[in-house]
Protein backbone atom coordinates (compact mmCIF):
# COMPACT_ATOMS: atom_id res chain seq x y z
CA UNK A 1 0.00 0.00 0.00
CA UNK A 2 1.28 3.35 -0.96
CA UNK A 3 1.98 5.17 1.98
CA UNK A 4 0.40 8.73 0.85
CA UNK A 5 -2.97 6.96 0.94
CA UNK A 6 -4.82 9.55 2.88
CA UNK A 7 -5.45 7.32 6.09
CA UNK A 8 -8.94 5.93 6.70
CA UNK A 9 -10.84 8.27 9.46
CA UNK A 10 -11.74 6.62 12.49
CA UNK A 11 -14.83 4.82 12.52
CA UNK A 12 -16.36 6.72 15.34
CA UNK A 13 -15.46 10.32 14.48
CA UNK A 14 -17.52 10.00 11.04
CA UNK A 15 -20.80 10.11 13.21
CA UNK A 16 -20.00 10.81 16.12
CA UNK A 17 -18.88 14.09 15.38
CA UNK A 18 -21.62 15.80 13.42
CA UNK A 19 -23.67 14.04 16.09
CA UNK A 20 -22.31 15.91 19.21
CA UNK A 21 -22.70 18.72 16.98
CA UNK A 22 -26.33 18.87 16.58
CA UNK A 23 -26.49 17.58 20.01
CA UNK A 24 -24.58 20.51 21.47
CA UNK A 25 -26.94 22.87 18.67
CA UNK A 26 -30.05 21.11 20.21
CA UNK A 27 -28.68 21.81 23.67
CA UNK A 28 -28.84 25.37 23.27
CA UNK A 29 -31.71 25.43 21.58
CA UNK A 30 -33.72 23.51 24.24
CA UNK A 31 -31.88 26.08 26.89
CA UNK A 32 -32.93 28.97 25.11
CA UNK A 33 -36.55 28.29 24.49
CA UNK A 34 -36.59 27.22 28.73
CA UNK A 35 -35.27 30.86 29.24
CA UNK A 36 -37.64 32.50 26.78
CA UNK A 37 -40.66 31.23 28.43
CA UNK A 38 -39.62 31.14 32.26
CA UNK A 39 -39.49 35.06 31.55
CA UNK A 40 -41.94 35.32 29.09
CA UNK A 41 -44.72 36.08 31.35
CA UNK A 42 -47.63 33.66 32.42
CA UNK A 43 -50.22 35.53 29.13
CA UNK A 44 -47.46 34.95 26.82
CA UNK A 45 -47.14 31.12 27.35
CA UNK A 46 -51.35 31.20 27.56
CA UNK A 47 -53.16 29.25 24.69
CA UNK A 48 -55.68 30.90 22.41
CA UNK A 49 -58.47 29.26 24.15
CA UNK A 50 -57.37 30.17 27.73
CA UNK A 51 -56.67 34.20 26.61
CA UNK A 52 -60.33 33.78 25.50
CA UNK A 53 -61.57 32.43 29.13
CA UNK A 54 -58.55 35.06 31.09
CA UNK A 55 -60.40 37.64 29.03
CA UNK A 56 -63.95 36.84 29.67
CA UNK A 57 -63.57 36.06 33.42
CA UNK A 58 -61.77 39.79 33.03
CA UNK A 59 -64.73 41.38 31.96
CA UNK A 60 -67.14 39.36 33.66
CA UNK A 61 -65.11 40.57 37.22
CA UNK A 62 -65.32 44.51 35.79
CA UNK A 63 -68.78 43.90 34.90
CA UNK A 64 -69.15 42.72 39.17
CA UNK A 65 -67.11 45.78 40.17
CA UNK A 66 -69.03 47.86 38.23
CA UNK A 67 -71.99 47.14 39.73
CA UNK A 68 -70.69 46.90 42.81
CA UNK A 69 -69.33 50.80 42.07
CA UNK A 70 -72.60 51.85 40.78
CA UNK A 71 -74.33 50.28 44.48
CA UNK A 72 -71.37 52.02 46.38
CA UNK A 73 -72.30 55.82 44.50
CA UNK A 74 -75.87 55.10 45.00
CA UNK A 75 -75.15 54.52 48.39
CA UNK A 76 -73.07 57.64 49.02
CA UNK A 77 -75.91 59.58 47.57
CA UNK A 78 -78.28 58.06 49.31
CA UNK A 79 -75.91 58.97 52.56
CA UNK A 80 -75.15 62.44 51.53
CA UNK A 81 -78.63 63.12 51.46
CA UNK A 82 -79.45 62.04 54.76
CA UNK A 83 -76.18 63.69 55.69
CA UNK A 84 -77.95 67.11 54.38
CA UNK A 85 -81.15 66.07 55.92
CA UNK A 86 -79.38 65.75 58.87
CA UNK A 87 -77.94 68.94 58.78
CA UNK A 88 -81.07 70.59 57.97
CA UNK A 89 -82.47 68.83 60.97
CA UNK A 90 -79.82 69.59 62.71
CA UNK A 91 -80.62 73.20 62.23
CA UNK A 92 -84.30 73.21 63.03
CA UNK A 93 -83.84 71.45 65.90
CA UNK A 94 -81.10 74.35 67.21
CA UNK A 95 -83.07 77.13 66.65
CA UNK A 96 -86.18 75.55 68.03
CA UNK A 97 -83.87 74.52 71.18
CA UNK A 98 -82.52 78.22 71.23
CA UNK A 99 -86.53 79.76 70.87
CA UNK A 100 -86.96 77.11 74.03
CA UNK A 101 -84.63 77.99 75.78
CA UNK A 102 -85.34 81.79 74.99
CA UNK A 103 -88.70 81.34 75.91
CA UNK A 104 -88.01 79.43 79.63
CA UNK A 105 -84.89 81.73 80.48
CA UNK A 106 -82.52 79.28 79.95
CA UNK A 107 -79.94 81.15 78.45
CA UNK A 108 -79.09 85.26 78.33
CA UNK A 109 -80.42 87.57 75.84
CA UNK A 110 -79.87 90.78 74.26
CA UNK A 111 -81.34 93.34 71.60
CA UNK A 112 -83.11 96.50 71.74
CA UNK A 113 -86.03 97.07 74.32
CA UNK A 114 -87.19 99.43 77.22
CA UNK A 115 -86.02 99.83 80.55
CA UNK A 116 -88.09 101.16 83.09
CA UNK A 117 -87.07 102.70 86.05
CA UNK A 118 -88.86 102.70 89.21
CA UNK A 119 -86.89 105.46 92.00
CA UNK A 120 -86.94 104.97 95.77
CA UNK A 121 -89.53 107.44 96.28
CA UNK A 122 -92.55 106.09 94.82
CA UNK A 123 -95.44 103.51 95.85
CA UNK A 124 -94.91 101.07 93.84
CA UNK A 125 -97.14 97.81 95.03
CA UNK A 126 -96.28 93.71 94.01
CA UNK A 127 -99.17 93.83 91.49
CA UNK A 128 -98.41 97.09 90.10
CA UNK A 129 -94.97 94.92 88.77
CA UNK A 130 -97.19 92.04 88.04
CA UNK A 131 -99.07 94.85 85.82
CA UNK A 132 -96.03 96.26 84.40
CA UNK A 133 -94.95 92.96 83.14
CA UNK A 134 -98.13 91.38 81.70
CA UNK A 135 -98.41 94.34 80.00
CA UNK A 136 -95.37 94.30 78.43
CA UNK A 137 -95.56 90.79 77.36
CA UNK A 138 -99.07 91.86 75.70
CA UNK A 139 -97.28 94.44 73.80
CA UNK A 140 -94.60 91.66 72.22
CA UNK A 141 -91.68 91.47 74.87
CA UNK A 142 -90.01 88.54 74.27
CA UNK A 143 -87.94 88.48 77.90
CA UNK A 144 -88.25 90.69 80.80
CA UNK A 145 -85.86 90.88 83.49
CA UNK A 146 -86.94 92.45 87.21
CA UNK A 147 -83.18 94.30 88.89
CA UNK A 148 -81.73 91.58 86.61
CA UNK A 149 -83.96 88.54 87.68
CA UNK A 150 -85.22 86.86 84.46
CA UNK A 151 -88.85 86.88 84.65
CA UNK A 152 -89.84 83.14 83.58
CA UNK A 153 -93.14 81.28 83.46
CA UNK A 154 -91.77 80.42 87.59
CA UNK A 155 -91.29 83.48 88.87
CA UNK A 156 -93.09 84.63 91.70
CA UNK A 157 -93.90 88.12 92.19
CA UNK A 158 -94.82 88.70 95.72
CA UNK A 159 -94.83 90.49 98.66
CA UNK A 160 -93.08 89.75 102.11
CA UNK A 161 -93.80 91.80 105.53
CA UNK A 162 -90.92 93.23 107.29
CA UNK A 163 -90.45 94.28 111.35
CA UNK A 164 -88.11 96.32 112.72
CA UNK A 165 -87.65 97.43 116.22
CA UNK A 166 -87.24 101.18 116.42
CA UNK A 167 -86.46 102.61 119.54
CA UNK A 168 -89.25 105.06 120.92
CA UNK A 169 -87.42 108.37 122.66
CA UNK A 170 -90.65 109.73 124.28
CA UNK A 171 -91.44 106.65 126.17
CA UNK A 172 -88.00 104.89 125.88
CA UNK A 173 -88.99 101.18 124.58
CA UNK A 174 -88.70 99.71 121.28
CA UNK A 175 -91.73 99.33 119.20
CA UNK A 176 -92.19 97.07 116.41
CA UNK A 177 -92.55 98.48 112.66
CA UNK A 178 -94.16 96.87 109.70
CA UNK A 179 -93.42 97.77 106.35
CA UNK A 180 -93.59 95.46 102.97
CA UNK A 181 -91.15 94.26 100.51
CA UNK A 182 -91.92 93.33 96.97
CA UNK A 183 -89.99 89.72 96.80
CA UNK A 184 -89.10 88.46 93.58
CA UNK A 185 -88.50 84.76 93.41
CA UNK A 186 -87.97 85.62 96.97
CA UNK A 187 -85.35 88.01 96.86
CA UNK A 188 -85.87 91.24 98.34
CA UNK A 189 -86.20 93.94 95.74
CA UNK A 190 -84.13 97.38 95.83
CA UNK A 191 -84.57 100.56 94.51
CA UNK A 192 -84.29 101.88 92.18
CA UNK A 193 -86.59 98.89 90.21
CA UNK A 194 -84.87 98.20 87.05
CA UNK A 195 -87.20 96.49 84.30
CA UNK A 196 -85.65 95.20 81.12
CA UNK A 197 -87.76 94.08 78.37
CA UNK A 198 -86.53 93.13 74.87
CA UNK A 199 -88.46 93.64 72.63
CA UNK A 200 -89.84 96.69 69.89
CA UNK A 201 -88.57 99.86 71.69
CA UNK A 202 -91.61 101.93 70.36
CA UNK A 203 -94.60 98.94 70.63
CA UNK A 204 -93.46 98.24 74.10
CA UNK A 205 -93.51 102.09 74.98
CA UNK A 206 -97.04 102.53 73.54
CA UNK A 207 -98.31 99.41 75.19
CA UNK A 208 -97.23 101.04 78.61
CA UNK A 209 -98.14 104.76 77.64
CA UNK A 210 -101.56 104.82 76.20
CA UNK A 211 -104.26 106.84 77.76
CA UNK A 212 -106.03 104.73 80.34
CA UNK A 213 -102.47 102.62 80.76
CA UNK A 214 -100.96 101.23 83.05
CA UNK A 215 -98.58 103.95 83.45
CA UNK A 216 -100.80 106.74 82.89
CA UNK A 217 -103.30 105.31 86.13
CA UNK A 218 -100.09 104.78 88.02
CA UNK A 219 -99.59 108.08 87.47
CA UNK A 220 -103.02 109.58 88.38
CA UNK A 221 -103.96 106.90 90.47
CA UNK A 222 -100.76 105.92 93.12
CA UNK A 223 -98.15 108.66 92.02
CA UNK A 224 -96.46 106.30 90.93
CA UNK A 225 -94.12 107.58 87.87
CA UNK A 226 -92.01 105.76 86.03
CA UNK A 227 -89.80 106.35 83.88
CA UNK A 228 -89.44 104.79 79.99
CA UNK A 229 -85.98 105.17 78.50
CA UNK A 230 -85.71 102.85 74.83
CA UNK A 231 -82.79 101.00 74.07
CA UNK A 232 -80.60 99.90 71.39
CA UNK A 233 -79.21 97.23 73.19
CA UNK A 234 -80.06 95.53 76.25
CA UNK A 235 -78.76 92.30 77.77
CA UNK A 236 -80.81 89.96 80.33
CA UNK A 237 -78.88 87.47 82.06
CA UNK A 238 -80.51 83.64 82.30
CA UNK A 239 -82.92 81.92 84.68
CA UNK A 240 -82.06 80.10 87.09
CA UNK A 241 -82.33 76.51 85.69
CA UNK A 242 -85.60 74.75 87.12
CA UNK A 243 -85.20 70.73 87.78
CA UNK A 244 -88.17 69.16 86.77
CA UNK A 245 -88.36 66.34 89.15
CA UNK A 246 -92.36 65.12 88.60
CA UNK A 247 -92.97 66.41 85.12
CA UNK A 248 -92.30 63.98 82.42
CA UNK A 249 -93.48 63.75 78.51
CA UNK A 250 -97.18 62.78 78.30
CA UNK A 251 -97.27 59.53 76.23
CA UNK A 252 -99.09 61.06 73.55
CA UNK A 253 -96.34 64.25 73.39
CA UNK A 254 -93.65 61.42 73.53
CA UNK A 255 -95.12 59.56 70.74
CA UNK A 256 -95.24 63.22 68.45
CA UNK A 257 -92.11 63.90 69.27
CA UNK B 1 -22.97 7.67 21.98
CA UNK B 2 -21.16 9.01 25.09
CA UNK B 3 -19.70 11.71 22.84
CA UNK B 4 -22.80 13.13 21.54
CA UNK B 5 -24.50 12.88 25.16
CA UNK B 6 -21.71 15.12 26.12
CA UNK B 7 -22.45 17.20 24.00
CA UNK B 8 -26.06 17.84 24.99
CA UNK B 9 -24.99 18.48 28.37
CA UNK B 10 -22.42 21.27 27.39
CA UNK B 11 -25.02 22.73 25.35
CA UNK B 12 -27.61 22.99 27.67
CA UNK B 13 -24.94 24.06 30.28
CA UNK B 14 -23.52 26.47 28.03
CA UNK B 15 -27.23 28.04 27.53
CA UNK B 16 -28.05 27.82 31.36
CA UNK B 17 -24.81 29.56 32.11
CA UNK B 18 -25.27 32.66 29.25
CA UNK B 19 -29.15 31.87 29.94
CA UNK B 20 -29.71 33.72 26.54
CA UNK B 21 -33.60 34.08 25.42
CA UNK B 22 -35.13 35.61 22.70
CA UNK B 23 -38.27 38.03 23.07
CA UNK B 24 -41.40 36.02 23.68
CA UNK B 25 -43.26 36.83 20.48
CA UNK B 26 -40.71 34.66 19.02
CA UNK B 27 -40.81 31.79 21.28
CA UNK B 28 -43.40 30.09 19.58
CA UNK B 29 -40.66 30.38 16.23
CA UNK B 30 -38.14 28.55 19.02
CA UNK B 31 -40.29 25.53 20.12
CA UNK B 32 -40.98 24.56 16.42
CA UNK B 33 -37.08 24.92 15.65
CA UNK B 34 -36.73 22.81 18.85
CA UNK B 35 -39.02 20.67 17.36
CA UNK B 36 -37.38 20.17 13.53
CA UNK B 37 -34.09 20.07 15.61
CA UNK B 38 -35.64 16.82 17.69
CA UNK B 39 -36.64 15.55 14.40
CA UNK B 40 -33.15 15.44 12.75
CA UNK B 41 -31.16 14.63 15.93
CA UNK B 42 -33.11 11.28 16.09
CA UNK B 43 -33.27 10.77 12.40
CA UNK B 44 -29.44 11.17 12.27
CA UNK B 45 -28.99 8.45 15.16
CA UNK B 46 -31.63 6.06 13.15
CA UNK B 47 -29.39 6.49 10.42
CA UNK B 48 -26.22 5.37 12.75
CA UNK B 49 -28.24 2.59 13.77
CA UNK B 50 -29.19 1.48 10.16
CA UNK B 51 -25.49 2.27 8.94
CA UNK B 52 -26.88 4.86 6.68
CA UNK B 53 -25.25 7.67 8.32
CA UNK B 54 -24.49 11.06 6.12
CA UNK B 55 -22.61 13.75 8.28
CA UNK B 56 -23.95 16.39 5.57
CA UNK B 57 -27.56 15.47 5.42
CA UNK B 58 -27.73 15.46 9.22
CA UNK B 59 -26.08 18.68 9.64
CA UNK B 60 -28.11 20.47 6.74
CA UNK B 61 -31.14 18.83 7.89
CA UNK B 62 -30.83 19.70 11.81
CA UNK B 63 -29.91 23.56 10.75
CA UNK B 64 -32.33 23.99 7.29
CA UNK B 65 -35.15 22.13 8.68
CA UNK B 66 -34.98 23.81 12.36
CA UNK B 67 -35.02 27.37 9.97
CA UNK B 68 -37.75 26.22 7.57
CA UNK B 69 -40.12 25.08 9.91
CA UNK B 70 -39.58 28.65 11.62
CA UNK B 71 -40.04 30.22 8.29
CA UNK B 72 -43.21 28.53 8.48
CA UNK B 73 -44.80 29.42 11.62
CA UNK B 74 -43.85 32.95 10.64
CA UNK B 75 -45.54 32.45 7.46
CA UNK B 76 -48.74 30.74 9.25
CA UNK B 77 -48.91 34.05 11.36
CA UNK B 78 -48.63 36.41 8.31
CA UNK B 79 -51.37 34.61 6.82
CA UNK B 80 -53.35 34.24 10.09
CA UNK B 81 -53.38 30.53 9.75
CA UNK B 82 -52.12 28.31 12.13
CA UNK B 83 -49.06 27.04 9.69
CA UNK B 84 -47.07 25.85 12.67
CA UNK B 85 -49.66 23.37 13.77
CA UNK B 86 -48.65 21.39 10.37
CA UNK B 87 -45.01 21.54 10.98
CA UNK B 88 -45.76 20.13 14.90
CA UNK B 89 -47.75 16.98 13.53
CA UNK B 90 -45.57 16.22 10.47
CA UNK B 91 -42.57 16.27 12.51
CA UNK B 92 -44.54 14.74 15.46
CA UNK B 93 -45.01 11.52 13.43
CA UNK B 94 -41.44 11.36 11.92
CA UNK B 95 -40.36 11.75 15.70
CA UNK B 96 -42.32 8.87 16.82
CA UNK B 97 -41.49 6.95 13.61
CA UNK B 98 -37.66 8.00 14.04
CA UNK B 99 -38.39 6.03 18.04
CA UNK B 100 -39.31 3.08 16.47
CA UNK B 101 -36.99 2.60 14.05
CA UNK B 102 -34.08 3.53 16.60
CA UNK B 103 -36.19 0.90 19.07
CA UNK B 104 -35.55 -1.54 16.31
CA UNK B 105 -32.08 -0.58 15.39
CA UNK B 106 -31.15 -1.13 19.16
CA UNK B 107 -32.99 -4.22 19.43
CA UNK B 108 -31.66 -5.77 15.96
CA UNK B 109 -27.79 -4.40 17.03
CA UNK B 110 -28.40 -6.40 20.16
CA UNK B 111 -29.51 -9.67 18.64
CA UNK B 112 -26.82 -9.48 16.06
CA UNK B 113 -24.09 -9.07 19.08
CA UNK B 114 -25.61 -11.36 20.55
CA UNK B 115 -25.59 -14.51 17.54
CA UNK B 116 -21.91 -13.16 16.80
CA UNK B 117 -20.77 -14.07 20.06
CA UNK B 118 -22.63 -17.89 19.62
CA UNK B 119 -20.76 -18.00 16.67
CA UNK B 120 -17.06 -17.32 18.18
CA UNK B 121 -17.70 -19.46 21.26
CA UNK B 122 -18.98 -22.37 18.82
CA UNK B 123 -15.72 -21.66 16.20
CA UNK B 124 -13.50 -21.60 19.34
CA UNK B 125 -15.00 -24.99 20.55
CA UNK B 126 -14.45 -26.53 17.46
CA UNK B 127 -10.76 -25.43 16.81
CA UNK B 128 -10.00 -27.18 20.07
CA UNK B 129 -11.37 -30.11 19.29
CA UNK B 130 -10.14 -30.06 16.02
CA UNK B 131 -6.55 -30.06 17.85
Amino acid sequence: MNSMTPSKPKRYLLWQVPMTVVFLAFGLLMAAQYYTHSEGGSLANESTANLAMIIKSGNDNKQALEAELAALKAELAESQALVEKGESLYATMSSRIDNLSIAIGDIPVEGSGLVITVTGDSNLMYYDLIDITNELFVSGAEAVSINDIRFTSHTQIAEQARFNEVFDEETQTYNSVTHYVITVDGEELRYPIIIKAVGDPQTLAKGLEYPGGIIDSLNTLYSVYPTIKPMERLEIPAATPVAYRHAVLAPAAAEGK
Amino acid sequence: MWLPLLGLIVGLLLGAIFSFSIPIVYANYLAIAVLAGLDSLLGGWRAVLEKDFDANILLSGFFVNAILAAALAWLGDMLGLDLYLAAVIAFGIRIFKNIGAIRHGIIFQHRERQARKKEQQAMHYLSKEHE
